[in-house]
């Protein structure tokens, strides 16, 4: 566990090290960024307070010291604070990815099992042929395709640009507009989800303890849902894992596609402004979340499976 | 080339000036208009457009889609680009208003008058106004406001050689009435009534509260606006929207009584991608929206359920010019043999039927036809044979290597797919550029601080070419963003200035449009199309009028005035 521990730690200080080394590469600076106009006088106050006059380590130990104390400083144009920022957008990307990831599962989880139930019989072969229409479809693509379908064609759903209100006040109004994007990123994930799902419970269901159940006379959903399901999820929980990075990705996009103020679009928005302190505290969450679902995930593997919890105690 | 970026930043205050029979002063008497005639006036094509039909109706909202967001909304610090003058239009209210003839009617102020000989400008606010916070509009006021916009780092360009920017009290003076101050000029200044007006460039027309700009410090404000105008500002969330409401206790009535403006609230939302604006216009997630991307006005043209209009239709003055904006300071961009080469190598004709859907036209300057301004500036014209030759010409100085030239355009998929296509068409004469994309707001402050080499661009739309006079004058230091600065040029934008008559006017315009030709500062692509689109339960938004009750200039740059828009 302290091993682990120390591996993250030693993980996320590579991580702020290197992000803030390659974002001190990009052009300009963050007191140009912060004084725009204001002349010379702006420029050196804040050149100062930046500790931008100092060599590359102490300037990174004092941003890094700031990131700790949670003074993220500000971001440009309009000058306004990092916290308010994220504050606003980080439970936008936050919801999106988990809703896009709720609609993955829910839809791939049965496709996969009736798919392995019977493979290569005319479900699973049509199954598998979307499964690959969806993988080849871009997000960039799929985004503004539902859009015009869904928005513009068929009201169905609030265009881009729709008032997103908050979950907690208002859930099926916010469901309404989270809706498309979330479908947006969930539609590859789920392809990934159902083709590898499908896979590990073909191979499951070849297993000497399903013949047993079976031989035991349980019913086919039994022996899905509870003695196949579980060792079938594996491949499924990496993958998942490893998913993080596409899906942020497909959230940038499906938020710029929609016009949702989340992370990505704030993160776009940053990139093309060179807004050094927001780039850089972005790309640090985004990083953080990905290690941290990833050993969120290593540890699931000793719960799902008790030969993994054996090997750890061993 | 649409939708390149081209914040047209500080560009000119609307209206068109110049004095007709030069010196016939019309002295003072608010609300009677300029002081000279319009040079520019041709047929509006499109009248009805935009007009409301029936009695206005009050109540409901109204959501507008922007190109761009903007980095400020404080007057004297934000540079204003079309946006930002959507933005102030409903916060703000400006002192003047140009009618649909061109000429410069009194808004705020009640009345705007010169002296003899336009050395001395009076203006006088309109009584018993208040802004949003509660404190009069007074001569403390503006007398305030008017000494920050000569000390701005940003709006005192504006001012140079005309004012005496480091003695702000000497150059804004109390009186003569108790609701006015005075500007002393330091050389006339015939048409400074357009700079009045709040168009791009305009800024300094823009009233604000001394108080809450005092109270919380310029960077709060910066973001907090208070004015006098129709909405009250209510939030802003950079990036997602700027929402305002009514102001109540608004100045102006309509014809029928009604206290305007119409709608209880309005909403800006900056939606840079324009498929995505589109879309969202067709949805009815917002309402109206502007764009000059011409396959989006292509759809919006063809789309029989909006109500579309272009600044193609235009009553008075220029309109906006695409084109590459180049950085004569810049060490390799210095060399003219590589701007020929460029504009040689430019085929506007090309680029007006492949990019501009042939909706927008070429120019050989930034006065294109029916422009009294326009003529043969003998700007080069296309020919591949003379691109390779003053290309080889500018090679030979690098020893036969092309040194890295880095084109940067606004952060869309549009810009990309246009810069790329601008990429190609110079490869034909061997010239390879990276490209770069930033964001638009970006983009200004990289023109400010002359950090670029070549910039895709959108300038010059005004009423009054005077008001260009920032962007092209060699005493404008960084709002020169070409960094042309051009002796000649400069004598003739002050000979302009300073007549009233219009045939000297011309003959100096003429005479800038040529140096151009001659320094090529600027390679033309196309004369730009700025296009409305709106639903047609939005009414009312291309037929602004005076306070007197007369038609205003209807929109020109994809700024239109929310005060009298209702939804029907």
């Amino acid at each position: 566990m302290v091993r682990r521990v120390v591996e993250v730690l030693i993980t996320l200080f590579l991580l702020t090290l290197l992000t803030y080394f390659f974002s001190s590469k990009m052009p300009g600076n963050e007191a140009a960024l912060t004084c725009g106009f204001s002349g010379t006088k702006c420029l050196a106050y804040e050149t100062k307070v930046l500790y931008l006059d100092h060599p590359f380590f102490a300037r990174y130990f004092h941003w890094l010291s700031n990131l700790f104390s949670g003074t993220l400083g500000y971001s440009a144009d309009p000058t306004q604070p990092i916290t308010t920022l994220l504050a606003r957008s980080y439970p936008v990307t936050l919801e999106l990815v988990i809703l896009s990831q709720i609609m993955a599962v829910v839809v791939s989880l049965p496709l996969a099992m009736w798919s392995s139930l019977r493979p290569n019989r005319i479900f699973d072969r049509l199954s598998t042929t979307a499964s690959f229409a969806a993988l080849s479809l871009p997000v960039f693509i799929l985004g503004p395709l539902l859009r015009y379908v869904f928005t513009v064609k068929v009201s169905a759903f609030p265009g881009a640009g729709a008032n997103l209100p908050s979950f907690w006040s208002h859930p099926i109004s916010n469901l309404d507009v989270m809706f498309l994007p979330a479908i947006t990123i969930a539609i590859p994930s789920i392809a990934v989800y159902q083709r590898l799902l499908r896979a590990d419970m073909i191979a499951t269901l070849e297993e000497d303890f399903i013949v047993m159940a079976r031989a035991k006379g349980l019913t086919t959903w039994r022996i899905l849902l509870r003695h196949a399901l579980r060792p079938s999820t594996f491949t499924l929980l990496t993958v998942g894992g490893i998913q993080v990075g596409s899906l942020i990705v497909g959230a940038v996009i499906a938020e710029n596609v929609f016009f949702l103020p989340g992370l990505g679009y704030q993160l776009n928005i940053a990139v093309a402004k060179a807004d050094l302190p927001t780039i850089q505290i972005i790309t640090i969450i985004v990083a953080v979340a990905f290690i941290v679902i990833n050993r969120l995930i290593d540890a699931l593997y000793a719960v799902i499976d008790p030969r993994v919890r054996r090997a750890r105690t061993v | 080339m649409s939708e390149i970026d081209r914040r047209t930043f500080l560009k000119g205050t609307a209206a068109l000036g110049a004095a007709g029979a030069s010196a016939v002063l019309l002295d003072a008497c608010g609300g009677n208009g300029s002081t000279s005639p319009p040079p520019t006036l041709k047929k509006n094509v499109a009248e009805h457009v935009g007009v409301g039909v029936g009695k206005p109706k009050l109540g409901g909202s109204v959501t507008f889609g922007t190109e761009a967001e903007e980095a400020g909304i404080d007057p004297t610090y934000a540079h204003f680009d079309s946006t930002g003058v959507l933005y102030a239009r409903a916060v703000y209210d400006p002192l003047a208003i140009v009618d649909f003839n061109g000429n410069v009617q009194p808004y705020l102020a009640e009345s705007i008058t010169p002296n003899s000989d336009y050395t001395k400008w009076v203006i006088t606010l309109r009584p018993n106004i208040v802004f949003h916070d509660g404190t009069p509009l007074d001569q403390q006021a503006l007398l305030f406001c008017m000494r920050e916009f000569l000390i701005s780092a940003l709006t005192n360009f504006a001012f140079t050689n005309y004012m005496d920017v480091k003695n702000p009290n000497k150059a804004v003076t109390p009186g003569p009435g108790p609701l006015s101050v005075t500007l002393n000029m330091e050389q006339p200044w015939v048409p400074f009534e357009y700079w009045l007006a709040g168009y791009i460039g305009g800024q300094m027309a823009y009233v604000f509260s001394p108080t809450a700009y005092q109270s919380k410090g310029e960077a709060y404000f910066n973001t907090h606006p208070v004015g006098t105008g129709p909405f009250v500002f209510q939030q802003w969330v950079p990036g997602s929207h700027f929402s305002l409401t009514k102001n109540r206790h608004y100045w102006r009535k309509d014809r029928y009584g009604n206290r305007l403006p119409y709608v209880d609230s309005w909403t800006y939302k900056p939606i840079p991608d324009v498929d995505t604006r589109y879309s969202a216009l067709e949805s009815g997630e917002i309402q109206i929206m502007h764009t000059d991307y011409d396959p989006i006005i292509q759809q919006v043209i063809a789309n029989s359920s909006l109500a579309s209009l272009g600044d193609n239709s235009l009553s008075v003055g220029e309109p906006d010019i695409d084109f590459i904006m180049i950085n004569v300071a810049d060490k390799i961009m210095s060399d003219i043999d590589l701007r020929k080469a460029l504009a040689y190598g430019t085929n506007q004709a090309a680029v007006c039927r492949d990019l501009g859907k042939n909706i927008t036209t070429p120019t050989n300057g930034p006065f294109p036809a029916p422009s009294p301004f326009h003529s043969d500036t003998g700007y080069p014209q296309y020919d591949l044979a003379k691109a390779k030759s003053y290309f080889k010409a500018f090679l030979s100085r690098y020893g036969g290597k092309q040194p890295t030239i880095t084109y940067t355009t606004t952060n869309t998929t549009q810009s990309q797919a246009d810069a790329s296509y601008m990429r190609a068409m110079w490869q034909a004469f061997g010239l390879n550029v990276q490209i770069a994309q930033v964001e638009q707001s970006s983009l200004i402050d990289d023109a400010l601080q002359g950090g670029y080499q070549m910039f895709s661009w959108r300038q010059f739309a005004n009423v009054n070419p005077d008001l260009n006079y920032i962007f092209w004058a060699t005493t404008s230091g960084p709002i020169n963003f070409a960094r042309n600065y051009d002796p000649i040029i400069q004598k003739a934008l002050d000979t302009a200035r300073q007549s009233g008559d219009p045939s000297v006017r011309a003959a100096e315009y003429e005479k800038i449009a040529h140096r151009f030709a001659v320094d090529l500062p600027y390679i033309y692509t196309n004369r730009d199309v700025w296009y409305i689109a709106a639903q047609k339960s939005i009414q009312n938004w291309n037929n602004p009028t005076t306070p007197t009750g007369g038609r205003g200039l209807t929109m020109l740059s994809g700024i239109i005035w929310p005060t009298e828009i209702w939804v029907s």
